[in-house]
């Protein structure tokens, strides 16, 4: 890494920021974001909504670049819920590297190997930087290489980075996707609906909160996952909280 | 429903400051462990001056749920005071069209994320645009940097002043963490983004329940 000027860190977040605001497009966003971290010499970055238990681990992720091969194999071993980097969240909502995971608690063999694996694909080490949308559940901004830059102030630039080019993906995809042609809002009741299914209730215990009979309340997930483009509820309730639609 | 007062008018409803001073007391010294100059169970500071103004929510029962003051930068500023170090680049710290917010908070009694969604938009809501009738071009604030995510979701137009820097010890200690400075423009778009936020009609800022005449205790 080049040696940098103090304020250096500090302008660069804020030119950012500035320009990240105006784009709509969220294509070039997702590019601003990969060329803004290649400064820092992250060399890949993933941007996700983190799943709940049984939810696809892709169905959440609004920008993905690191290479097809570590993401399948990533997948194909279903790390989500054991990779020690991610579970770190239920520990903490503060930012954080993969090294002070491996400094701050004891981990097994199994979480380090998994850690370990990312240095095939040439990945040493990265930061997580969480953010809890108004719409509930937690997203995360993950870049990530083989030497990134992690001094304090490198570290501080870019968890603005990851605050505000996560916030703004998110804002550009729900607004392209309730502009496209074939995009049908929920109506109040489904999102009703929707949002007692996120938080884990049966159509028996959502029939009794909304004063309805559950064979209702099943036709209005129906037709929720049909408006989703959905075929399992859990797939819906992602793409609910991807577009806005729904809180948790 | 969110009321204003000014400074000026502490003498003449001194009940209801003696509630917000109390209401922030318990917020910040018993709650967050602030280490405040308080006094008597009521947080007073010198920038609780005449030239400030109150901003807070009351819930049907007259119970405070929501507060944040503004003072003019020129004079009161906790920031350019305390915080310089916050800040980075050629940003200047007082100006006349510059106002700065603290004691910010929002409780509501129903503890969800919309009504906590809703609150924060119907008090900030009411600050933008108490703000923009007076013509100010700029809001800033120190926050918890835990508290930047969803200042940026409030408003995109939200810009950090300088990098995170810890405060207190740290956010391992307790009553410590990370603070950043944050400035926020004062424009109609500002407005209409966190009535968006909040899920609020375009009419709240603008309507009957904004500014509702002082109560005379």
């Amino acid at each position: 890494m080049p040696k940098r000027r103090s304020d250096e860190y500090a302008t660069r977040a804020f030119d950012f920021c500035a320009r990240i605001r105006d784009i709509t497009d969220p294509d070039e966003i997702r590019q601003l974001i990969e060329d803004e971290l290649k400064h820092y010499g992250f060399d890949y970055v993933t941007c996700a909504l983190v799943p709940g238990p049984g939810q696809d681990a892709m169905a959440g992720v609004m920008m993905n670049t690191r290479p097809a091969s570590y993401v399948q194999h990533y997948v194909e071993n279903d790390y989500t819920h054991v990779d020690p980097v991610v579970t770190e969240l239920a520990h903490t909502l503060r930012p954080y590297s993969w090294s002070d995971v491996r400094r701050n608690r004891p981990l097994s063999k199994g979480q380090l190997g998994i850690m370990d694996e990312a240095r095939e694909f040439k990945v040493r080490d990265g930061l997580i930087v969480p953010v809890v949308p108004y719409t509930g559940g937690v997203s995360i901004f993950s870049p990530c290489g083989e030497r990134p830059e992690l001094s304090a102030r490198a570290r501080a630039a870019v968890e603005i980075i990851g605050v505000a080019g996560l916030q703004a993906l998110r804002r550009a995809i729900i607004e392209s996707t309730r502009a496209r042609d074939d995009y049908h809002p929920l109506t109040r009741r489904e999102r009703e609906v929707m949002h007692w299914v996120a938080v884990g209730k049966t159509d028996d215990e959502i029939s009794i909160i909304l004063g309805m009979h559950p064979k209702t309340v099943n036709t209005h997930v129906e037709s929720a996952k049909r408006k989703l483009n959905a075929t399992r509820r859990t797939l819906a309730i992602v793409e609910a909280l991807r577009r806005g639609e729904i809180t948790i | 429903m969110i009321i204003t007062l000014s400074g000026k008018e502490r003498s003449a409803n001194a009940t209801v400051f003696r509630q917000l001073f109390a209401f922030r007391y318990d917020v910040f010294v018993k709650r967050r462990h602030w280490s405040l100059p308080a006094r008597g169970n009521l947080d007073i500071d010198q920038y609780d001056c005449p030239e400030a103004q109150y901003f807070y929510g009351v819930d049907d029962d007259g119970s405070i749920f929501s507060h944040v003051r503004l003072t003019p930068t020129m004079t009161h500023s906790l920031m350019a005071d305390y915080f310089p170090h916050l800040v980075e680049g050629r940003h200047q710290l007082r100006d006349p069209l510059i106002y700065e917010a603290t004691r910010y908070i929002v409780m509501p009694r129903e503890k969800s994320r919309a009504r906590n969604c809703t609150a924060k938009a119907e008090l900030l809501g009411a600050v933008m645009q108490w703000s923009l009738e007076r013509g100010l071009t700029h809001l800033q604030t120190v926050i918890d940097t835990s508290g930047f995510p969803s200042f940026i979701e409030l408003s995109p137009e939200t810009l950090p002043l300088g990098l995170s820097h810890p405060y207190g010890g740290g956010p391992t200690i307790d009553g410590g963490g990370d603070a950043m400075a944050i400035r926020c423009p004062v424009s109609q778009k500002v407005v209409e983004d966190i009535l968006a936020y909040g899920d609020l009609p375009k009419t709240f800022a603008t309507g009957s329940r904004l500014l509702c005449e002082p109560m005379h205790a």
